[in-house]
């Protein structure tokens, strides 16, 4: 009896995780063809290089995730990246690392409240208004940087960079940390269940007296502050920042979300996917590197990846769909 | 009648189809004659609509065939359905709100373009004039008027001269009277029998009995997708034979009426509420152990009404009480920790979360209302088990997606996800739609119990034998007012209907 009910529990947890599961499988194929075709690919320090050009991208996928869980999406987050970095990394170098700090931070909350509110209590499309504000952001940083990087920074950064915890580097902790946090938000909060709740039937939600504009207002605001948090750990790894830091992670981040299983019709998807599109998308591109294959080439494979993974969920829910009929 | 002289147009031959596990028919066999309106009746559920569907080649059957004159298909597109020169005039609407009416009618025309693809305006204005002529359609707007500012009536004349305006060889019409006037049923009817003199096969699916007798020649009877009576002619039989076909069994017991009860005190008191839109001045109140129902065609307002009560609508005038404390300013939120909840008519779109498992949608009401940040749904087991087990929910397990459960069980766990909060009143919006008869019952059953523990209980229903079996008192709602308020005594379908359609 005891076993039976165990391989029920088993297959229930297989066909609810199926998606995870098959871009995990994905992910792991892809490690075993590059260590299989580059000996240097298994080496600890390529490894560990990995994570940490995961880590900008990754922070900024656990923000996005909630974004296009509730239905919407956030265009404008690369350009938070960098706006919030920049001000952080101008100010820690002209007046001082906490004051830089404090800034960085605010300037992060404000642009995703600034989201936020426009979604939430004007009612605007997030598509359009994140649009309008993605150019909004980056032309602000292009005014204030007129196109230059700010570098030399101070070396408080390096050490913070450099930091260990048991061995593993500050930025590989603070991206499991985010993940750890955001996945704990999403599953055992009032606002996280709520989420799923908005973007699975926004008006059944608004039949059920959720106040659903203020909760749809949060995962703008996660944005804010996360992309702050990535362009922290990445200015005080490359101990610089430029006006196109952030640029490509607008739509990157939403890559890493969707070849993880989130549907962009909300409702659907978890932090353990996106962990994984994550990582997919970095073992990708660094074993492309290994194999010397060019950047722009990495490009098409990414493309094609992600048209694959989004098939093939699709095949995967509908014969689903199809086996539930028949029964 | 025209039952044996005629040639059969269409036999469809063991039909099978199902939807999430739930038989909408099965095995069905039957056959349509040309020159003659053969009706479809059953109750909500029996598997009509989707009978119609697969004529037009709209659903896919599972199994079963379908011979046209004496070509055999396994299933039909709505291209090809267009081919054989089969339309249908859907319950739902299909047009599309900012085109004009003609454009409507004929844009899936190939004669309504010219050259390389340009529409030839004067040439679908022209014919669509012909055609309102040709139906005395004299009271219809300009025929470039775009169909969003028509009313629901004017919108379902388009929708019917879309399907006419070929030449059909098979015309399904699924309940298209329920939108109409008087009048314009009327109309319809003289339209209906000028195509049937021209040989056409019209298929009628309804539930208004009468229609059945003032224009059927043939009638099959439907109940939970089976045929229980197949082509009987219309003279044999009377409303009452019908009537025990539908239902299979005596109405009364069917229903089971509602015992009188000692009705406590007022609990909902609501006065001159007005929406300045859908209605005004509406007043009535509800008491402990009392259902009240709310009749009216669709588009009266009722379902507005209840919304406004609800909070999901404002009111602009008016007042809302409940147990003596005024609710209308407050959120909904508010509203249902004062102990008001509210099912939604239709749990697709307003009632669940479809692609959630059921565990999360029966525990997604009392998680927003729950002070603090953390919840776990875990904590929730044992409650969900307990309504699940209450209900009597058929299903797998509790994390199961909504979705792939059937339609009754689905109502079943959207009454559950409000029982949850164990309500003072209860609204009720069409609970009974869409589901199968044995459901109905245990729906049925569940609404006189919460009534007995002390409920009160409002009912808004557009099946008038339901509501004359379950409530104490019917209001009648058209046109977004009150024109009549029937006690148990009194109320009885022809009375009910008479004050329901608007003069």
């Amino acid at each position: 009896m005891q076993n039976t009910s165990n391989n029920h529990k088993l297959a229930e947890f297989l066909r609810v995780n199926r998606i995870e599961i098959g871009v995990g499988i994905g992910l792991i194929i892809l490690f075993i063809l590059f260590s299989i075709g580059s000996p240097y690919f298994l080496k600890t320090r390529n490894l560990t290089n990995i994570l940490y050009q995961v880590s900008a991208i990754g922070i900024l996928a656990v923000a996005q995730t909630m974004v296009i869980l509730t239905g919407g999406i956030d265009l404008s987050i690369g350009s938070i990246f960098t706006l919030s970095g920049w001000v952080f990394c101008y100010l820690v170098k002209e007046v001082g690392f906490t004051q830089g700090l404090m800034a960085g931070l605010a300037v992060g909350l404000l642009c995703g409240l600034t989201n936020g509110l426009l979604i939430a209590v004007a009612r605007l499309e997030p598509f359009i208004v994140t649009l309008g504000t993605m150019s909004v952001f980056s032309g602000i940083v292009y005014i204030m940087s007129n196109s230059k990087a700010v570098s030399n920074l101070p070396v408080i950064l390096e050490t913070i960079d450099n930091y260990r915890i048991l061995g593993i580097p500050s930025y590989v902790v603070i991206l499991i940390i985010v993940f750890v946090l955001g996945h704990l938000f999403l599953t055992y909060t009032k606002p996280g269940r709520m989420i799923y709740a908005i973007g699975s039937n926004e008006l059944a939600a608004r039949f059920s007296g959720v106040p659903v504009h203020t909760y749809k207002m949060i995962p703008y605001i996660l944005v804010g502050f996360l992309a702050f948090v990535a362009s922290f750990v990445q200015s005080a790894h490359l101990m610089a920042i430029d006006a196109n830091a952030g640029t490509n992670l607008n739509l990157e981040s939403i890559t890493a979300v969707v070849i993880g299983g989130t549907s962009l019709l909300g409702g659907r998807g978890t932090l353990i996917g996106t962990a994984i599109g994550v990582l997919l998308i970095g073992v990708l591109g660094n074993g492309l590197n290994m194999m010397s294959v060019s950047s722009y080439w990495q490009r098409v494979v990414v493309g094609i990846i992600l048209i694959i993974a989004v098939a093939s969920q699709k095949i995967t829910l509908s014969q689903k769909g199809k086996t539930k009929k028949t029964d | 009648m025209a039952e044996t002289n005629n040639a059969v147009l269409l036999r469809i031959k063991d039909v099978s189809k199902s939807f999430g596990g739930v038989h909408a028919l099965a095995y069905v066999d039957l056959e349509f004659k040309s020159g003659e309106v053969h009706c479809i009746v059953g109750e909500n559920g029996a598997g009509k609509s989707t009978l119609g569907k697969i004529i037009a080649g709209i659903h896919t059957p599972d199994s079963g065939d379908l011979v046209f004159q004496d070509m055999t298909y396994k299933e039909l597109s709505p291209a090809k359905a267009k081919e054989l020169r089969i339309a249908m005039v859907m319950q739902e609407m299909n047009l599309m709100p900012h085109l004009t009416i003609s454009e409507n009618i004929f844009m899936f025309d190939k004669e309504s373009y010219k050259g390389i693809g340009i529409i030839d305006r004067k040439l679908i204005d022209q014919r669509s004039e012909k055609l309102f002529q040709q139906f005395h359609l004299s009271n219809l707007p300009p025929v470039t008027t775009k169909v969003e500012s028509l009313t629901l009536a004017q919108q379902q004349i388009v929708e019917i001269l879309k399907a006419i305006s070929h030449k059909n060889n098979l015309l399904i019409f699924d309940e298209p009277t329920t939108t109409l006037s008087i009048s314009e049923v009327k109309e319809l009817f003289n339209l209906i029998r000028k195509l049937k003199q021209e040989g056409v096969s019209i298929v009628l699916i309804t539930h208004r009995l009468k229609e059945v007798f003032e224009i059927g020649d043939v009638v099959t009877v439907l109940t939970d997708g089976k045929i229980v009576k197949s082509r009987v002619p219309i003279k044999d039989i009377t409303e009452k034979d019908l009537v025990l076909w539908m239902v299979g069994r005596n109405i009364k017991d069917f229903f089971g009426i509602k015992e009188t009860l000692e009705i406590g005190k007022p609990v909902l008191e609501v006065k001159g509420l007005s929406d300045g839109i859908h209605f005004s001045d509406i007043s009535f109140s509800v008491h402990e152990k009392e259902i009240i129902g709310f009749a009216g065609l669709v588009g009266a307002g009722r379902t507005e009404i209840m919304e406004t009560i609800f909070g999901v609508r404002k009111n602009t005038a008016g007042t809302i009480e409940l147990n003596g404390k005024r609710i209308d300013h407050l959120p909904i939120r508010q509203r249902v920790k004062d102990g008001i909840s509210f099912v939604p008519e239709d749990r697709k779109t307003k009632g669940l979360a479809i692609n959630l498992p059921v565990s999360s949608n029966l525990s997604q009401v009392d998680m927003n209302l729950r002070q603090g940040l953390f919840v776990y749904e875990g904590q929730y087991a044992r409650q969900n088990e307990n309504l699940v087990k209450q209900l009597k929910i058929k299903l797998g397990s509790i994390h199961q997606v909504v979705n792939s459960l059937s339609g009754g069980n689905q109502q079943k766990v959207l009454l559950s996800k409000w029982l949850s909060q164990n309500p003072s009143v209860l609204i009720l919006d069409e609970p009974t739609r869409g589901i199968d008869v044995g459901t109905k019952t245990e729906i049925y059953e569940l609404i006189k119990i919460l009534a007995k523990e002390g409920k009160a209980i409002i009912m808004v229903s557009s099946e008038l034998q339901e509501l004359i079996a379950l409530c104490d008192r019917i209001f009648v709602v058209n046109e977004g007012k009150i024109p009549a308020v029937f006690s148990r005594n009194e109320a009885s379908e022809p009375k009910i209907l008479e004050k329901m359609i608007p003069t």
